[in-house]
């Protein structure tokens, strides 16, 4: 999948994560925690493989790429509650949104599909969506929330964690946590030893 | 349950109430002061992550509607002990003494001159040895940084070459060593907390002087309730703490937990004697909530820039304040720019994003803090809906002024030209907000304000509310050094009145 896509990273060959053992040893332990995450107990089996599908639906090769176990993690933070707070535009808490949300898009998949998210083609999966983000998920199934929220909120989440893991800062070439060093090399073209090598001009 | 007595109790222990706790500490009184939020350790809670410490935004639910409803998570409020002054960037800037002079403000930049004095020093402000906009600050303490980002060098090059001022910017972040403190050494997270502990927070003035002096600091208590007495004064606050109800009598009480908790406080306390919320005869509690603009420029470059070394802020122009707004350098680390991304852009997923953000190591970002109109429509009130400690959540109604989005036209267009100017190209314009004032604004009418200039409310005469709720404007400088100055002011203020009543 990376090879087809139109676009390939300047920095091939940087891994971020090769760098660990200097960072101090709190962030170590935040990164590890990441990359190896601990089961939450929220989400429910299915719904993590809606999870799952729908994170590899709409992010195909950022999903092919990263390490990271989005429904692991998703559900330890929804064990932690993290996501009690409420988006724009609801009345609900980004927990509510995404609780409510999966359970309905599994049953509207069943409804409309007979069958799970889980188990429909890619094209399958992202028409239902897209229809999700332009509000035109089943009515009689979204009672609880909407599923333009729904889709809003879920991203929303999803970016974060895909963001956060490290083997995508090293496809974007991003230097991930600094501490206790800092930067020092300044300047125009100036970089530090630890960070990503400098690519050739426009690989584009 | 527990009752303790104290002379003051404050709630909020971010910015104005920790200023406030140490002050009157220090002047002999008895002090409680609440948090919602953990008291946390730099070196041992935060780290170099941004999902990590999104632990130090305000997470409590809060209904946010209106036709350009603001983020009430991220920029605009802290949780935990030192409050939104812990994830901020720490540019500190004055306001402009016409600022005062426009709208309502009782006071004039004259009163609250000695006040940005004072404050300058006691957070060791570095910043140039000759400021071009002398009335936002001058002379500070420490001398500016110097090791500029590329994202930074960009952004000047561009004004340079339009022949426009720019500057260092003036940060509440160390140059250089003070008392057991390293300098910053451009980690890049300052608004993830300052895990270094370069940053200037309360965590590190205010609060350990106010503990010292003898404050009893309470975290993760959440005040429910103000309760007034038979002679209409306030009497005694009601928190949760662990689950359980506690109650703090206190001669003087002073609500510093910023815009929504503030207001939110006042009108879930109403009683017999002030039916519609304390402090409210003006019916005013909860209006005239302003933000700021804080838009962002993505622009990309031939060469690699990355953005995200050293700290977010670094330089800025203060040439168009007159306009409404200022322009700044402002690096972002990836979760912050894709997530801009994708709440401006419904179609940036999967691919798109991708596409996007493989270019991050090219860009650079630049922002602008926009002036913002009082509009009293714009407000907290208590929504039908309950919370965990079942109290009724926020609901916070925001739209735009057609003078607001007039402001963010002009600013979007010099940001453009400022890319242009150093060479790059302008790519994506990201539309966002950052802090917030008003809710309990200030004047000498009580008909048209909830306090006078000292934060006193207007109705009840040992009740006080300190910070940004204050605010009649939302000035394009950032506002956390005039809500350290005027928590100062304050500060003095209660302390005179505590004697004067005691004598």
């Amino acid at each position: 999948m990376k090879d087809q896509h139109p676009k390939k990273t300047y920095y091939p060959t940087y891994d971020v994560m090769s760098e660990k053992g200097e960072w101090d040893p709190i962030t170590q332990q935040v990164i590890q925690n990441r990359t190896h995450p601990t089961e939450g107990n929220v989400l429910t089996p299915e719904m993590k493989r809606t999870l799952q599908a729908y994170s590899k639906t709409l992010f195909p090769s950022h999903v092919g790429e990263q390490t990271l176990s989005i429904s692991l993690i998703l559900d330890h933070r929804l064990t932690e509650n993290k996501l009690k707070s409420y988006p724009k535009n609801s009345l609900l808490s980004k927990e509510e949104i995404i609780l409510y949300g999966l359970a309905h898009a599994e049953e509207e998949c069943v409804l409309t599909d007979q069958k799970p998210f889980f188990q429909m083609s890619d094209d399958e999966r992202l028409k239902k969506i897209i229809s999700w983000k332009h509000q035109l998920g089943e009515e009689s199934v979204w009672k609880n929330v909407s599923c333009d929220l729904f889709y809003t909120t879920l991203t929303s989440e999803l970016l974060k964690l895909i963001y956060s893991d490290p083997s995508v800062w090293s496809n974007i070439g991003y230097g991930g946590p600094a501490y206790p060093r800092g930067y020092y090399a300044y300047g125009p073209k100036q970089f530090d030893s630890w960070e990503a090598k400098p690519h050739d001009e426009n690989l584009s | 349950m527990t009752k303790t007595s104290h002379d003051v109790c404050i709630i909020g222990a971010g910015a104005a109430g920790s200023v406030i706790a140490s002050h009157l500490s220090n002047k002999g009184l008895n002090v409680a002061m609440l948090d919602a939020g953990p008291h946390r350790d730099p070196q041992k809670d935060f780290a170099s992550d941004e999902l990590e410490m999104e632990k130090l935004f305000w997470d409590e639910p809060r209904i946010s509607k209106g036709d350009d409803p603001i983020d009430l998570y991220r920029s605009t409020s802290g949780k935990g002990v030192g409050g939104s002054a812990v994830h901020y960037t720490a540019q500190l800037l004055r306001f402009h003494p016409n600022d005062f002079a426009s709208a309502d403000w009782p006071i004039s930049y004259k009163d609250v001159n000695p006040f940005y004095e004072d404050m300058t020093k006691r957070l060791h402000l570095a910043g140039p040895s000759s400021f071009p906009w002398k009335e936002f600050g001058d002379r500070f303490p420490f001398p500016a940084h110097h090791d500029l980002s590329n994202n930074t060098l960009k952004f000047r090059e561009g004004l340079e070459k339009m022949r426009v001022n720019h500057a260092v910017s003036p940060l509440a972040i160390l140059s250089a060593p003070y008392d057991e403190r390293h300098p910053c050494i451009n980690r890049g997270f300052c608004e993830e907390g300052c895990m270094p502990d370069s940053k200037t927070t309360p965590l590190n003035t205010f609060i350990p002087e106010a503990l010292q002096a003898g404050t009893t600091l309470i975290p993760e208590a959440t005040a429910v309730k103000i309760e007034t007495g038979d002679d209409r004064k306030a009497k005694s606050v009601h928190y949760i703490l662990d689950d359980q109800l506690h109650v703090i009598e206190a001669s003087i009480v002073v609500v510093a937990a910023y815009a929504v908790e503030t207001p939110r406080l006042l009108l879930q306390s109403k009683n017999n004697d002030f039916p519609e919320g304390l402090a409210n005869s003006s019916g005013l509690v909860g209006c005239y909530l302003m933000t700021n603009m804080n838009d962002h420029h993505i622009a990309k470059f031939p060469e690699e820039i990355r953005m995200y070394r050293g700290n977010p802020v670094q330089a800025l122009t203060m040439d168009f304040y007159h306009k409404g707004f200022i322009l700044n350098s402002y690096g972002m680390r990836p979760v912050r720019l894709a997530s801009l991304f994708f709440e401006n852009d419904a179609s940036c997923v999967g691919e798109n994003l991708r596409r996007r953000m493989l270019d991050y190591n090219h860009f650079t970002s630049f922002a602008m803090l926009g002036e913002v109109q009082p509009q009293k429509e714009n407000r907290v009130e208590l929504s039908g809906q309950k919370d965990r400690f079942e109290q009724p959540v926020p609901r916070v109604t925001f739209s735009h002024h057609d003078e607001d989005l007039s402001i963010r036209k002009q600013a979007k267009e010099m940001m453009e030209k400022v890319v242009r100017s150093a060479g790059g190209e302008p790519m994506y314009h990201l539309e966002a907000h950052a802090h917030l004032m008003g809710g309990c604004r200030m004047g000498d009418d009580a008909a048209t304000s909830v306090v006078n200039s000292y934060g006193q409310t207007h109705d009840i005469e040992n009740l006080f509310v300190a910070g940004a709720p204050t605010f009649v404007t939302a000035p394009a400088a950032n506002p956390t050094l005039t809500v350290y100055s005027l928590a100062q002011r304050s500060a003095e203020y209660i302390e005179s009145y505590f004697k004067s009543n005691r004598s």
